[in-house]
């Protein structure tokens, strides 16, 4: 098992080596340099060429590779183009908004799947079973987008219930009423998020189920007597759960990805609303750092899923 | 059997003896495969209605599309600002434009479906090829593709598609297929190799290969017609999973240019508080039709995919 996981773990160095050249790549072809916003009409242009060259902006491309490497290393991403922050400084607050955003988001999707999974497979081909696959089909099909404003318009805006933006109300106080106050603002968009979230676990769930019920084991649990609601309960629930959690990696990058939407339609000042709002004002220092370490984070939950995988499946395993 | 008596006194009971059955009777003929997913809708009601409000939709969306002019989704017309629906004669109503809001909806609706077709076809394309290269030749070359997709599938990549859509210098509606199409071909590539692979055992495979069939032959004539169910169902699917992708783009604002309608960036006028509380009427209809399509898709998609998998037949 330690061989697998040291083979995957070293695996993931060239994938992150390629990722930061891509986005290296994607940086140097991006319009604008750090001094962009500092040129006003009474710059020297040759002042600028002075300052670009000491910054290294004529270098060969390996060069100021090695250097933005070097760098991000040390901490040091740049400088936001219109904010005139570090970029570290500006992203801080934004990653853990987005991080809280979707930890709850991912336990409402589990909340919400693994019953209607179980119940899916347990009771293949009734009535409950087809609802609850009309249900995957829409949520597999429609675009994310489109229900969160269809959510926001109804429960936000018609009926009231949550707020519509932002993270905290500005009459919160004590840490009590800041953290209730968070959690309401974050409440629809994860549960709408959650919901949709919820395909891929139903439909994988409810397979795993349905194969189990075939099994020996489950063959030998009710010859020995065990009652129906225990063996499923026990024995095939705690055999289909581990792969699910296996693919806990997976939801969490993707997640991470999808947060651009959610956090644009509720107005929820995350990574994703910096990303779209850095794009649109062209401030791509924080582009940068935003896709770098999205792409990260991907690479480490895939990195994640495949260990948990290794542990929980013996056959994947290289001996 | 026949020379055993003591079992021919056991089956004596037995209506019919495998040589009594008339020849005729056991000629048991494989329903076609038209024959069986008419039968899978048949038993599938929910698809059937879904199936033919898609076939009204498209025929509705292209025929119609085809009239309308130009001026009509591009003209800017502030007299006419937010109309509700039904007045002067605009059904939907208009935008803050002064467009209406059928015709656009329309017009939308084309541009929305044909680049999502488009990027299924290049998907399609490249996924079969790739998928048949690795599945068929296995081994270096299989292990080289899979990496790369294992990479690509874990990229985030609706930032970097967002990201190339606003630093492309020449941008129209075929940098934007390009652009998104890249990102389109990595699933059909893993089920179309994971496919070839099983196919590639069997025995009409290796006969062929001793005729000396060469390997584009046996790949595209032989192996492929034996995929074609799986690429039918696996299209279906991810045409719905691109419309999502575009109309999520231009809802962003990183989608269609300008002058170019979609469905995604009529339904950006909600990002505006105001139109999205109280003037629902401008970006609702878009929202139900973008449902109403994907929703429809994956129905049909899902019916199709139980009617190819023998297992999963309800009919």
């Amino acid at each position: 098992m330690w061989k697998t996981i040291l083979r995957r773990v070293l695996i993931m160095i060239p994938q992150i080596i390629i990722l930061s050249i891509l986005v290296f790549m994607l940086a140097k072809a991006m319009p604008g340099d750090p001094f962009t916003g500092s040129i006003g009409p009474n710059t020297d242009p040759k002042q600028i060429v002075a300052l670009k060259r000491a910054a290294g902006l004529y270098d060969p491309w390996y060069q100021q590779y090695w250097h933005w490497i070097v760098n991000l290393f040390h901490g040091n991403l740049g400088e936001s183009y219109t904010l005139k922050q570090p970029v570290t400084a500006v992203l801080g607050n934004r990653i853990s908004n987005t991080i809280w955003l979707s930890l709850l988001t991912l336990i409402i999707s589990y909340a919400v799947a693994i019953p209607l999974g179980m119940t899916a497979g347990r009771y293949e081909g009734s009535r409950r079973d087809r609802g609850i696959v009309i249900f995957n089909f829409i949520t597999f099909g429609v675009p994310t987008f489109v229900v969160f404003l269809l959510g926001l318009f109804l429960f936000g805006y018609q009926l009231g219930w949550f707020p519509t933006t932002g993270t905290i109300s500005a009459d919160a106080s004590g840490f009590i009423g800041e953290a209730l106050s968070r959690l309401n603002h974050m409440i629809l968009p994860a549960i709408l998020a959650g919901i949709l979230g919820t395909t891929s676990t139903i439909q994988y769930l409810r397979s795993e189920i349905i194969d189990s019920k075939s099994q020996d084991y489950v063959r030998t649990a009710r010859a020995k007597g065990v009652p129906t609601n225990k063996v499923y309960s026990r024995h095939i629930f705690r055999n289909s759960l581990l792969p699910i959690a296996a693919f806990a990696g997976f939801q969490i990058t993707g997640l991470i990805g999808g947060s651009i939407i959610v956090e644009t339609v509720f107005s929820y000042p995350g990574m994703g609303q910096l990303f779209v709002s850095s794009i649109t004002s062209r401030d791509y220092s924080v582009v940068t750092a935003i896709v770098l370490f999205t792409g990260i984070l991907a690479l480490l939950g895939s990195l994640l899923s495949d260990i948990i995988m290794s542990i929980v499946d013996p056959r994947i395993r290289i001996e | 059997m026949a020379e055993k008596p003591e079992v021919n006194e056991a089956m004596a009971g037995v209506p019919k003896t495998p040589q009594e059955i008339n020849e005729q009777d056991v000629v048991v003929s494989a329903p076609s495969t038209l024959k069986t997913v008419i039968r899978e809708f048949k038993q599938d009601k929910v698809a059937t209605v879904a199936l033919i409000l898609l076939i009204v939709l498209f025929v509705v969306v292209a025929v119609w599309s085809f009239f309308i002019p130009n001026s009509k989704v591009t003209d800017v017309n502030i007299m006419d600002q937010y109309l509700q629906m039904g007045t002067s004669g605009h059904i939907l109503g208009t935008d803050e434009q002064g467009r209406d809001l059928l015709l656009m909806l329309i017009a939308s609706a084309k541009n929305s479906l044909f680049i999502a077709l488009m990027i299924t076809i290049i998907g399609q394309v490249f996924g079969i090829i790739f998928g048949m290269i690795t599945g068929y030749f296995g081994g270096i070359v299989d292990t080289i593709i899979m990496r790369i997709i294992d990479f690509w599938t874990v990229l985030p990549f609706m930032m970097i598609i967002i990201v190339l859509v606003s630093i492309v210098s020449k941008y129209n509606i075929w940098t934007l297929i390009g652009i998104i199409g890249l990102f389109s071909w990595q699933g059909t590539t893993r089920l179309i190799r994971s496919k070839v692979l099983s196919e590639s055992d069997r025995d009409y495979v290796r006969a062929s290969k001793t005729s000396g069939s060469s390997n584009v032959m046996i790949m595209f004539r032989e192996v492929l017609p034996n995929l074609s169910s799986i690429i039918i169902v696996d299209s279906t699917l991810t045409f719905a999973g691109n419309i999502g992708i575009e109309t999520t783009l231009s809802f962003l604002g990183f989608g269609l240019p300008n002058g170019t309608p979609s469905l995604g960036t009529m339904i950006s006028a909600a990002t505006d508080p105001t139109v999205l509380v109280s003037k629902a009427y401008v970006w609702v209809p878009a929202a139900v039709f973008i449902i109403v399509i994907t929703v429809g898709i994956s129905f049909v998609g899902q019916v199709l995919r139980r009617a190819f998998d023998a297992r999963q037949r309800l009919g």
